[in-house]
């Protein structure tokens, strides 16, 4: 019966199909289910057959808005059906059936395929982050930078996700929430992605606040991560736009 | 009459969804009981367990799962068991309760609930996983009646009498989906009083409602619309068998307002008595009292 609810032909087809008939003959099969009074047994097994497409789609649309925002819903459908065919949910839960979608927008018969994944790689880690165990605090900013700034390390909140993308993203999700065109052309962006009080937070970074945020993250001191950062982007980061960084990533919870 | 168990009433409770989780954090609701479904709660640490957290701090909770899959031929999944009744301590809740169906094999999961060939060996498989599910739980395994679309030729006996056999000889208890009678009956075209008569009534510990959709030539278990008068009367005839007992509105398409649908669950408050406030009004006292 699995092999029928799964396969994406018309129930005739599912039934004839090498999956079912590798479990119960064919002529086993057509007998195995009871006719009713207004219904073939094909006709019964295509109310299964069909919801199980839909409720994948709904899964997948739940956990990638942007990617079917992009895609449109027709062209999006044959996504879902594409890549459950090749990843099948095998968890007691939906909420994983979408891990591999970025990976498997890589390899996806789609001219924008790299920048789906970007997308999908983006739309993945804020559904993973919405999951993460709660961040317990505290909050609270780190104290003033002194005398020992270049010595000083920092801790960073758990949920942190840091997130180097070959497109613009996180650009391109704002655009498609708000119904604007979105460009798909290549141009480097980066992004940290944190929860606080279970709201979701997406910050866009520069290259130079990519790899100095990075070089915290990792447990570098201040010194390192500023001469990692600078030799990473090609250029040190202004004083002025490390103060700047270091007040919203203080304000946010990101640094502590 | 008490239920075997001696589970109490809850009342009339709603099922607890993220559409309404602002709503019921904000305006604290008075409502009997909620039921949580499970699979949406394990592997989570953000908003929707802390909501269930706050929720389980005032009300009562039970916990409704769709992946347990009872009637499967894989192994048990202990890991999710364990999850299982670690979410039902965390929530102190007073019963699990899963489907009368399985969900996939070799490893796979459709995420439906298919049915089962109603057959001794059948019988036999299921009442085996049940013992060893409550086990693992420690608390009552409910099972639900599934709406169901096909039916096996190779099944030899009514769903009405496999429940029956399997709540005595597995020692579990039943949520009785009223909307699944109804929507299998028209299905199968069996008599739903048929099946209501002959389960085992002091088994009952839940009952489910909710709306269906025509689609013709069948019925289909939508969860998408107001309850449908025939069910209702189904529902008053069932009442009249159990007693009452614990009575869950289920709406999962469509969702509206948690006003509405929280209206439309105390419809059965003209089906069956109102919860005698006492039962639930420390949720602490009625889980040690049951634990």
């Amino acid at each position: 019966m699995q092999a029928v609810v799964v396969h994406p032909g018309t129930a005739g087809e599912a039934i004839r199909s090498r999956g079912a008939t590798r479990q119960i003959p064919l002529r086993e099969a057509e007998r195995a289910i009871l006719p009713s009074k207004t219904m073939e047994p094909l006709e019964r097994l295509a109310v299964y057959q069909g919801m199980y497409p839909l409720r994948m789609h709904d899964a997948l649309a739940a956990d990638y808005p942007g990617l079917k925002s992009f895609l449109g819903g027709r062209l999006f459908e044959h996504f879902v059906a594409d890549y459950v065919a090749v990843h099948p949910s095998r968890s007691y839960t939906l909420n994983r059936l979408g891990d591999a979608v970025p990976e498997f927008l890589k390899t996806w018969h789609h001219p924008k395929r790299a920048f789906l994944a970007d997308l999908a790689r983006l739309e993945l880690a804020i559904t993973e982050t919405f999951d993460a165990a709660e961040d317990p605090g505290p909050y609270a900013p780190p104290a003033h930078v002194d005398a020992d700034w270049e010595t000083r390390r920092f801790g960073v909140a758990p949920t942190l996700r840091l997130l180097s993308f070959r497109h613009a993203a996180g650009a391109a999700l704002d655009a498609l929430k708000a119904g604007r065109r979105v460009s798909a052309r290549p141009k480097a962006s980066w992004a940290a992605v944190h929860r606080r009080s279970f709201v979701v937070h997406r910050l866009d970074l520069s290259r130079g606040e990519f790899h100095l945020l990075s070089a915290l993250a990792a447990g570098e001191t201040l010194g390192k991560a500023l001469r990692l950062a600078a030799r990473k982007a090609g250029k040190a980061l202004s004083p002025a736009s490390v103060r700047r960084a270091f007040r919203v990533w203080t304000s946010e919870g990101i640094l502590r | 009459m008490s239920d075997r168990f001696g589970l109490p009433d809850l009342g009339v409770g709603v099922g607890l969804r993220t559409v309404h989780f602002g709503h019921i954090l904000s305006k604290k609701p008075e409502v009997d009981f909620y039921e949580a479904l499970t699979e949406n709660f394990l592997d989570t640490g953000g908003r929707p367990l802390h909501v269930l957290d706050r929720v389980a701090e005032r009300t009562p909770v039970v916990l409704h799962g769709v992946s347990m899959s009872i009637g499967g031929t894989d192994p048990l999944d202990f890991d999710y068991l364990r999850k299982v009744k670690a979410l039902a301590d965390r929530t102190k809740a007073l019963w699990v309760s899963d489907h009368l169906c399985f969900t996939g094999v070799m490893g796979r999961n459709t995420h439906d609930l298919l049915p089962l060939p109603y057959t001794e060996e059948t019988l036999r498989h299921v009442t085996k996983r049940v013992k060893t599910v409550s086990d693992v739980l420690e608390r009552p395994l409910v099972l639900e009646n599934p709406s169901s679309y096909v039916e096996f030729r190779a099944s030899t006996i009514p769903e009405w009498t496999f429940f029956d056999r399997l709540l005595r000889d597995a020692d579990c208890g039943m949520l009785l989906d009223v909307n699944n009678v109804y929507v299998s009956s028209f299905n199968h075209g069996f008599d739903p009083l048929e099946y209501l008569d002959a389960i085992p009534h002091d088994r009952v510990v839940q009952y489910h409602l909710a709306g269906h959709t025509d689609k013709g030539t069948y019925l289909l278990d939508t969860h998408s619309a107001r309850v449908k008068d025939e069910v209702w009367s189904l529902f008053r005839h069932a009442n009249g068998l159990t007693g009452p007992r614990a009575t869950l509105l289920e709406w999962d398409e469509d969702i509206p307002d948690f006003e509405t649908v929280h209206a439309e669950a105390k419809k059965a408050l003209a089906h069956r008595p109102p919860l005698a406030r006492t039962v639930s009004a420390d949720v602490s006292a009625l889980v040690a009292a049951h634990a």
